[in-house]
Formats: structure tokens, C-alpha cells, sequence
């Protein structure tokens, strides 16, 4: 039960035991004290049952990829899931054979070699056919693979990650790994005989007997010597994220938060960007792809991140619009790596603060609702204005909070990486908040909203305009009829993949009109072109991609295209030849189309559009 | 020879001055003119920089000089196309027209302020044009704020629509600065206790006279120069304005209160040519379509492997009254020698 020739698997693959049982440890080490609490709780909770649901589903049937796009996945799961496959009926048989559960691992990978001739229903007729299944599998997730290298739009993909040597070496003798067995095991075959349905076949390429005889150890030798490099390079390419991935899953089910400050190779961090695959899902949903621009996509950024250099530039480009965290099979927390990676860029910068406690009055009579317009408000004046008008209209108190003054909500800065300015900016605004003595919070800005949500731990409930208005409607404080006026809208990223906001701002616009379907909207939206996310991003760059999303909103000619993001109605609106409007707008202008009972409005709107 | 004809397209100073320098020398010409009256933005204005000479008074020649020239008022020219010799010229309003040659001066249209939300356009009453101004002074528009009133406050903000990538316009719109100044001074004069300040990024006083103009309103009429972009401008109370600025040579903050704001608007082209098959269509520009390329310069392939087609005026970037009239006449002599070359 020995040859020489398992030497170099054995080898390679100890040494990378060894690495990575000394990686994660010391990432594991790195941990906060709080995620170390949690993964020791977690670790004999049914968490872990869980999370082995999800490493079948996710590290080996790569059921998410599947959903986007299934001929993807297919490669993915074949490779992943034929690969598990071989390994379990690998140690099947060698149980089975020789009656004990624990041999050397060399003995299940190598198994045809030291036993080509089995014998009985189970051990020729099942386990065989089912190893040579599996290898097949395997074989045909590879041939995507290949294809999917020299022609990606094969597999409905509309860019591929581009790959670096250390990856490309691993990615070879991958490649190499599972050809070489089916050559290796039909040689055996043409042997000694023997073999299923696959090497019965392919056993016949070895012509004569001799040549079989000739080839069969320097077969074996190759086969070994492929799979020891591609163990031993594994643990230094993006193979990584093959264990590392399934470590992921279980460190995501035991409920570990993301670590402050940026520590790529340390904690939380450190697993998180290695069990990037790779995969691409990010590039294709990313809006700035379709602007030409494929230089800071999550790929590229976490790739960088991993190489240690220039991620930094990268991460500040980034729009910030979720899209890819949210196609994310394996469920990095991108935005916060992103944001972490930018502390470092701006920390020069000379932020002054002092001037925060003087501003703004603090404690007021008791009111229903505080209304919060935001820095972004400021350039919204229409909307801030239609707003304080539907609030009137329904009869509801208010006070406006920032009418003459504003503290920014401390956002911007955080996404600037200036966290810990963000946070004095966040002290203040809440004690003006909390000083309001109001019942409610509402704001027209979803980029304030989602951060009022988030960070603040605010005494009183947070809406979103759109939302209020949605409860102002079904409660009949407001009230419209539906017209025939055709609405696109559009979703903003904070409010919608940010927040989770998607029905609301649709109701209302139900309510009073059509609302037309549009080819990417919901958690697929498309982002407006500035989101404030992206600090370095050139404005011709970011006005390519406004006009990329202004094609999908016209795409079925609708009279408005509406919003309830003043940074994208601004945006928008001075791309856009269709006009553009704040839901809030479109709720006030209703009104006066029902007053005057008429729906000639129509006519007038578009004569608008064209001064 | 037979009379050789030429469309002209467009009834602003530039057209007007084409067509009288044209039928001076020989050649029939026909003017089509998309509003119900002649006189393109010099019909709007009250008095001109930098000699505050009356608008009217430079109209009138012009006006005078296109006598007994048809001139089709309310039509719309939508597409020209070229077959052999002959220029094809069709209009909106379904007229058709043969010339041997077309020269287009179709000018400029006013930037739509209300594209800036942020500066209260259209929002809040005591935020006006440029423009509007000039009707104001005209009388043909009423005053934003209560005339009586002791001491207005009036601010200017220069650039509105011009040096903006994110409105799409990158170019200077040459005139507004200047305008802007003379503006100021007209307020001094019309309300002696005024205070008028205006914000701009740079002062572009490139024309003769204009720097004395600058000067003058400084010395003589207490006008405020700070340079710095306004941020925003939102509701004070009784309908005044508060605007917020950064005054960026002394490094500091600066809030006003205002009885009225006027929004310096940069120029846009009028119109933008596409070929399409075998004519051209002159439609609205999109976002960040630039003006039409004079022939020298950057030449359109239509324009080359169509001679016959010419540019004058603001349609080829913002230009001032005399530089337009110069370019009418200079652009005539060209259709001029490339009618003798046809005959
Ligand atoms: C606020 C402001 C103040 C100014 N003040 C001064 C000043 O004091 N002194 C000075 O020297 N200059 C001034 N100018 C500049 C001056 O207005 C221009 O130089 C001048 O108007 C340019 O003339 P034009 O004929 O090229 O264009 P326009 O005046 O724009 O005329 C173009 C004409 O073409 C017509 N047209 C366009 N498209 C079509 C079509 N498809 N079919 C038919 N007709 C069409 C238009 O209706 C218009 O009548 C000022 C400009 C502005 C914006
Ligand atoms: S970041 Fe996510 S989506 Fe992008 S390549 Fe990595 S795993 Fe795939
Ligand atoms: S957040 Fe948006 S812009 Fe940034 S990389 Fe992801 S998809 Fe692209
Ligand atoms: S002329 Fe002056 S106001 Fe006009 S765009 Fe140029 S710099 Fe701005």
C-alpha cells in the first residue's frame, strides 16, 4: 500500500496543512475580543449545523451563482461539488475495502493504482461507477472553465477577472490535476483491465498493452506531482478561498461583526478577503463597468487588498452603491472593508469641529414630527418645499429641524474614511434630535436616513419622507386618485440596497399613476452616477454612467422620472431629457390635478420638457 | 448669371447683418426666423455694455438694413439637405425653400437656471436672470421686491450654467461677466441706497473698455466684488434670501441676506445638426452637445463634403454684439467668393 510516487502529493499537501492551520490561527487570534467570544459560543451552537447547510450550498452547489447565472454556477458547483464527491467516495472505499475508517489520505486518492481489480456489487459495480461519475463532473465543469478563460461571453459573462502569475501557476495545475487522473486511472486500466464506464472508453487511447504498461507509474508520478504543487500553492493563491470560504460561512453563522480599522491580515479581515474566489458576479452588476471604467471593482479592490498595495486609490473611486456586496455570493462585507481601507487616505486632512456645539437651538415645545432635510436638502429646495406642504396638508405638526442650519448627518464623512470626525458629527445631531421632543423623525435624504437608522440609536423612530407619506396615505391624512400620468422610478442605493426601502416610494406612486417596469430596478438599480461615495471619481466618468441609468428609466417613455434622492434627482435632472422629480413633488403636483378634476396636465408637463 | 440665392437661418443680430451685407453685394436672400418677430437677444435687452448704449438703438439699423428682404417669421427651420448645386431648406411650419447656399445663424439659447435647483430658481420669487433683469429694466417685467424699499440688497452670481462640467458646460460665456457689472451699476444708479455685491470665480474683463467699466463700478458705485461660488441660497423672511458663500481671498464664511438674486445664465447652443442619411436635422441639443464648429476649425465631415453650408455668430460660441456683427460680415464675404466659384 505504498509507492513512491505519493511522495510529492503527500508533501504538498502537509505543507499546506501546516500553513493554513497556522494562518488561521493567528487571524483567529487577531479577532476582537468580542467575535472571539462569539465564535467559542457559537462553535457547540446550532449555528454550526447551520452553517454546514450553507457550505453545502454555498461552497460546494454554489446555489447563489446558480440564481444569477446558472451556467456559471454549474462550473462552479461541478468543480466544487464533484470534487467533494471524489473525496467522499474516496474514503467510502477505502472503508469499505479494507474495514477500517481511518487509512492514509494517499490510499483514497491513489486507490486505483494499489487496487485496480475490485470485486462485488458495491465495490465494482456502485463505488466505481459512482468515482468515475464524479470525475466526469468534474471534467465538465473544468471544460467550462477553460472556455470561459479564452471566450467569457460563453457563460453569459460580460467580464472575467483578470489574474495574476502566483494565481495563474495554481490555476494551471489545477487544470492539469483531474486530466492527469483520468489518464492515470484508464492506463491502470488498460493494465490490468477492469474500470466503469469512463475508463473502459478512454483505457482504448492507450493503443497496445505495452504502451499502458510503459506509461502507466510516470502517469501516476504526474498525476501526484500536479496535485502536491497545487496543494503546496494553494494556501499563497486565491485557492485560498477554497477552505477559507467554508471557514467564512462559519464565522458569518456565529454571528461575528465586522472589526473596526483596516487589518486585512488579521481577524475578521483576514477571512473575509481571502475567501474571495474571484468569482466576477461583482463586475458584471457594477454600474461603472457599463462606463468603461474596470479598475475598482470589489474583485480588483479585495484582490489589491490581498497584495497589500494601492488599495487604498482603488477604494476611494468606488461609488459606494452596493450593488456588488449585494451580489456577493459570499457575502464580504465589502462597504465596510471599502470604508476601512480609505481611513488611511484622508487623514491628513484638517477637519475643524469646534464650531458644532454653538450651532442650533436645542430644546423645543413637544411636536409630532421633526423634519430633517439634510446638506443634501439644501440643493433640493423644490422637494424640501413639497414636503413642508403635504405635511401642512395632512394636518401634522412639525418642526424643521434644520430650516436655517445644518449639521450633516456625518455620512459623507464616514465614507470618506473619517470616521471618528463622523462621529462627533453624529454626537451633536443627536442631542439636537433628541432635543426636538418629537414623537418622529423624518428626512427627505435617504443618505441621513439610513445613517439615522444605522449609527444614531436615536429615542424615537426614524422614516424616510417616502415612507411617511406612505402612512399618511393609508391612515387617508393625505389623499390622492390615481391619474394617467406613466412614472419610472428610480432607486436610490442608500434608500433601496441601502436601507431596504423598496415598496413605499412604489405605493405612492401606484396611487396616483402607472408605474412602468423597468430591465434593472429594485436591489438591481442602477446607481445615479454620484452617489457621494466615490470621492475621485472624474465627472466625466460618473456623468457616462447618469446617462447609462437615464437609458434604462426612459426605456418605456414614461412622462416623469421620479426619485426620493435629492443627490440623484440632481444628478438626473441635469442629464436627463425627460423631467425629473422628487416623489414628494409628484405627491404636491397630484394634488392639483385632482383639485382641478381634470387630467389635461399631461399636455402642459411635456410642454415643459422642452423650453 | 441668374440672382444666386441663400437661406439664412435664424434673425438674430448676426442673420440681420448677414442678409444686409449679402443683398449689398449682389446676392437674393431669404430669412427664416423661428419667433414671430426679428432681432434675436438684442431685442430683450435694455442698454449694452460697456457704453450703456440703448439696445434699441443698435437694433434699429440692423432692422432697417433687411428692408424689403422676405422674411418668414415663425418658422422653424428643422432640416436642410443638399442634392447636386441645391440646398433644400424645410421648416416646422411645412414651408420649403431652394438656395444655392445656406448660412446658419441660429445663436444661442439662455442656460435654464432652474437646472440649478440649488440656487432657489423658480423656487423663491427674488431669484431672477440675467435676462429677466434686463426686461426689469426694460419695464416690461415687474420688481421682485417692494421698490420703496429703502435699501435693497441685490446679489449677482456669476458662472450660473458656464464653466460647470456637471451641468456639461465647460467653456466661459464670455459676456456674462461684463454684463454683469454693467448690470450692477444700473441698479446703483436706479436705487441710490442699493447694496449690491456680486460673486464670481474669476472676472473676465477681455474687451475694450470693460476693465474700466469693472473699475467704475468699484470706485464710483460701491459695487462688492467676493470671489467665491455660492453654496446655496434658501428662504429668510418676507420673501428675502439668504445665501451662503465662501469669500476665497480672505479665506472665510460669508452669509447674506438679499432682496433679490440674479443668476448670470450662460449661453447653450440653439441647436444641434445631425446627419442623418442624405440631410442634416437641426434639433435640441442634448446634454453637453457643444456649439457648431466653424468651418476652419475642428470642420464637421458634413460640412466639408457639403459646401454650401455656413456658420455665423453665437451659434459658433458666446460672442458679443460687435463680434458678431464682425463675423456676419466676414462669414458673408466667404458665401459671397463661394458663389462666384459656383457661377
Ligand atoms: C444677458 C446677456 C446680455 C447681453 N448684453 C450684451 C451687450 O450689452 N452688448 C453686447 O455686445 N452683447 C451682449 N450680449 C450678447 C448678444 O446678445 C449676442 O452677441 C447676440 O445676441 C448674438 O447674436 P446672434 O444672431 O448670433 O444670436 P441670437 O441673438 O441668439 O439670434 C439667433 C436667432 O436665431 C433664431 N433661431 C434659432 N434657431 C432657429 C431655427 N431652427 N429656425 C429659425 N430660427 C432660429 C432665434 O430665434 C434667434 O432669433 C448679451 C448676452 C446675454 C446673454
Ligand atoms: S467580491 Fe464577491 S462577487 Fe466579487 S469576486 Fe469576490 S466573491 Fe465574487
Ligand atoms: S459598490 Fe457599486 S460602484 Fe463600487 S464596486 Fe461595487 S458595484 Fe461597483
Ligand atoms: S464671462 Fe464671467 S460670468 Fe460669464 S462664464 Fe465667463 S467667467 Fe463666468
Amino acid at each position: 500500500m505504498y509507492h513512491p510516487f505519493v511522495l510529492p502529493f503527500v508533501v504538498g499537501f502537509s505543507v499546506m496543512g501546516v500553513v493554513l492551520v497556522a494562518r488561521y490561527i493567528y487571524w483567529l487570534r487577531g479577532m476582537s475580543p468580542g467575535n472571539r467570544q462569539r465564535v467559542l459560543w457559537g462553535f457547540f451552537s446550532r449555528s454550526t449545523l447551520l452553517a454546514v447547510k450553507e457550505i453545502l450550498q454555498e461552497s460546494l452547489l454554489h446555489l447563489k451563482i446558480f440564481r444569477v447565472n446558472p451556467l456559471l454556477g454549474f462550473m462552479h458547483a461541478s468543480l466544487a461539488f464533484g470534487w467533494f464527491m471524489l473525496i467522499v467516495g474516496g474514503k467510502l472505499e477505502t472503508w469499505y475495502y479494507t474495514g477500517n475508517f481511518f487509512n492514509p489520505p494517499y490510499y483514497a486518492i491513489f486507490f486505483r493504482y494499489f487496487e485496480p481489480l475490485t470485486e462485488g456489487f458495491w465495490m465494482n459495480g456502485v463505488l466505481l461507477f459512482y468515482m468515475e461519475l464524479s470525475l466526469l463532473i468534474v471534467l465538465s465543469g473544468l471544460s467550462i472553465a477553460v472556455v470561459k478563460r479564452i471566450r467569457k461571453k460563453v457563460v453569459g459573462m460580460n467580464n472575467t477577472t483578470r489574474h495574476n502569475p502566483a494565481n495563474r501557476i495554481a490555476l494551471f495545475f489545477l487544470w492539469m490535476v483531474f486530466p492527469l487522473r483520468l489518464m492515470a486511472e484508464s492506463a491502470t486500466v488498460a493494465v490490468h483491465g477492469g474500470g466503469s464506464f469512463l475508463t473502459t472508453v478512454t483505457s482504448s487511447l492507450f493503443l497496445s498493452h505495452d504502451w499502458a504498461v510503459w506509461l502507466e507509474l510516470p502517469l501516476w508520478w504526474a498525476y501526484s506531482t500536479g496535485l502536491g504543487l497545487f496543494f503546496l500553492a494553494l494556501p499563497f493563491s486565491r485557492y485560498l478561498h477554497i477552505p477559507t470560504e467554508m471557514v467564512m460561512l462559519l464565522l458569518k453563522k456565529w454571528g461575528v461583526q465586522p472589526e473596526p480599522g483596516f487589518n486585512p491580515e488579521k481577524g475578521v479581515q483576514a477571512f473575509e478577503v481571502h475567501s474571495c474566489p474571484g468569482c466576477g458576479v461583482c463586475l458584471d452588476v457594477c454600474p461603472a463597468m457599463g462606463a468603461g471604467i474596470n479598475s475598482f471593482q470589489s474583485a480588483y479592490f479585495v484582490r489589491q487588498v490581498r497584495a497589500g498595495h494601492n488599495y487604498e486609490t482603488i477604494a476611494d473611486m468606488c461609488l459606494n452603491c452596493g450593488a456588488c456586496k449585494e451580489a456577493c455570493p459570499v457575502g464580504i462585507s465589502l462597504e465596510s472593508l471599502r470604508l476601512d481601507a480609505r481611513s488611511h487616505l484622508h487623514r491628513k486632512a484638517n477637519f475643524d469641529h469646534r464650531y458644532l456645539h454653538g450651532t442650533m437651538t436645542l430644546w423645543r415645545d413637544t411636536t409630532e414630527v421633526v423634519l430633517y432635510t439634510g446638506c443634501m436638502g439644501r440643493i433640493n429646495p423644490k422637494t424640501t418645499q413639497a414636503v413642508k406642504s403635504l405635511l401642512h396638508e395632512a394636518g401634522v405638526k412639525f418642526i424643521h429641524l434644520d430650516e436655517h442650519e445644518s449639521i450633516c448627518c456625518g455620512r459623507p464623512m464616514a465614507l470618506a474614511g473619517a470616521a471618528e470626525q463622523a462621529k462627533m458629527l453624529i454626537q451633536r445631531n443627536r442631542e439636537l434630535i433628541h432635543g426636538q421632543n418629537g414623537q418622529l423623525l423624518v428626512t427627505t435624504c435617504p443618505i441621513c436616513y439610513r445613517y439615522f437608522s444605522s449609527e444614531y440609536d436615536l429615542n424615537i423612530p426614524v422614516l424616510h419622507h417616502s415612507q411617511f407619506l406612505w402612512q399618511l396615505i393609508e391612515t387617508q391624512k393625505l389623499n390622492r386618485h390615481k391619474g394617467n400620468l406613466r412614472y419610472a422610478y428610480h432607486d436610490p442605493c442608500e434608500l433601496g440596497r441601502g436601507a431596504n426601502c423598496y415598496d413605499e416610494p412604489r405605493n405612492l406612486l401606484y396611487t396616483v399613476g402607472e408605474l412602468v417596469a423597468l430591465s434593472s430596478e429594485r436591489n438591481k438599480a442602477l446607481c445615479c452616477g454620484n452617489n457621494i461615495g466615490s470621492l475621485t471619481l472624474a465627472e466625466e466618468q460618473k456623468q457616462k454612467i447618469t446617462a447609462n441609468t437615464l437609458t434604462v428609466l426612459s426605456e418605456n417613455s414614461p412622462d416623469y422620472i421620479v426619485t426620493a434622492c435629492p443627490m440623484c434627482k440632481n444628478t438626473l435632472s441635469r442629464q436627463s431629457t425627460l423631467p425629473v422629480r422628487d416623489l414628494a413633488e409628484v405627491m404636491l403636483e397630484c394634488k392639483e390635478v385632482n383639485v382641478a378634476g381634470s387630467r389635461t396636465r399631461k399636455k402642459q408637463a411635456s410642454v415643459n420638457v422642452t423650453p | 448669371m441668374s440672382q444666386q440665392k441663400v437661406a439664412i437661418v435664424g434673425a438674430g443680430p448676426a442673420g440681420l447683418q448677414a442678409a444686409a451685407t449679402l443683398v449689398s453685394l449682389g446676392v437674393s436672400v431669404e430669412i427664416f426666423e423661428r419667433n414671430g418677430s426679428p432681432g434675436g437677444h438684442l431685442k430683450q435687452w435694455h442698454a449694452l455694455f460697456p457704453h450703456f448704449q440703448n439696445a434699441t438703438h443698435a437694433l434699429n439699423p440692423l432692422l432697417n438694413g433687411v428692408k424689403g428682404i422676405t422674411m418668414h417669421l415663425g418658422s422653424k427651420v428643422s432640416e436642410i439637405s443638399h442634392n447636386g448645386n441645391t440646398w433644400r431648406l424645410l421648416s416646422d411650419d411645412g414651408l420649403k425653400y431652394e438656395s444655392d447656399a445656406v448660412l446658419l445663424t441660429t445663436g444661442f439659447n439662455l442656460f435654464d437656471a432652474s437646472r440649478k435647483e440649488e440656487y432657489g430658481y423658480g423656487v423663491y420669487p427674488g431669484v431672477v436672470t440675467s435676462a429677466q433683469l434686463e426686461e426689469m429694466f426694460n419695464g416690461q417685467r415687474p420688481w421682485p421686491f417692494d421698490k420703496s424699499l429703502a435699501a435693497p440688497k441685490i446679489g449677482f452670481v456669476h458662472c450660473v450654467g458656464s464653466r460647470d462640467v456637471k451641468c456639461g458646460n465647460r467653456f466661459c460665456s464670455k459676456v456674462c461677466c461684463v454684463t454683469a457689472v454693467k448690470q450692477a451699476i444700473e441698479i446703483r444708479k436706479r436705487f441710490s441706497d442699493s447694496a449690491v455685491t456680486c460673486f464670481y470665480m474669476d472676472l473676465r474683463m477681455y474687451g475694450l473698455g470693460f476693465e474700466e467699466l469693472y473699475h467704475e463700478a468699484q470706485v464710483n458705485h460701491q459695487v462688492q466684488f467676493i470671489r467665491g461660488r455660492l453654496s446655496e441660497a434658501s428662504p429668510a423672511v418676507s420673501g428675502k434670501i439668504q445665501v451662503k458663500a465662501e469669500d476665497t481671498l480672505m479665506g472665510r464664511p460669508l452669509k447674506l441676506t438679499l432682496d433679490m438674486l440674479v443668476l448670470m445664465v450662460g449661453m447653450e447652443p440653439a441647436v444641434k445638426l445631425t446627419a442623418q442619411n442624405n440631410h442634416l436635422a437641426l434639433g435640441k441639443p442634448g446634454f453637453g452637445d457643444g456649439f457648431m464648429a466653424d468651418r476652419e476649425l475642428n470642420t464637421p465631415e458634413y460640412l466639408q463634403v457639403t459646401p454650401g453650408l455656413f456658420v455665423a455668430g453665437a451659434c459658433k460660441g458666446p460672442a458679443s454684439l460687435p463680434d458678431t456683427i464682425q463675423d456676419a460680415k466676414a462669414v458673408s464675404v466667404d458665401v459671397y467668393n463661394f458663389l462666384k466659384t459656383k457661377s
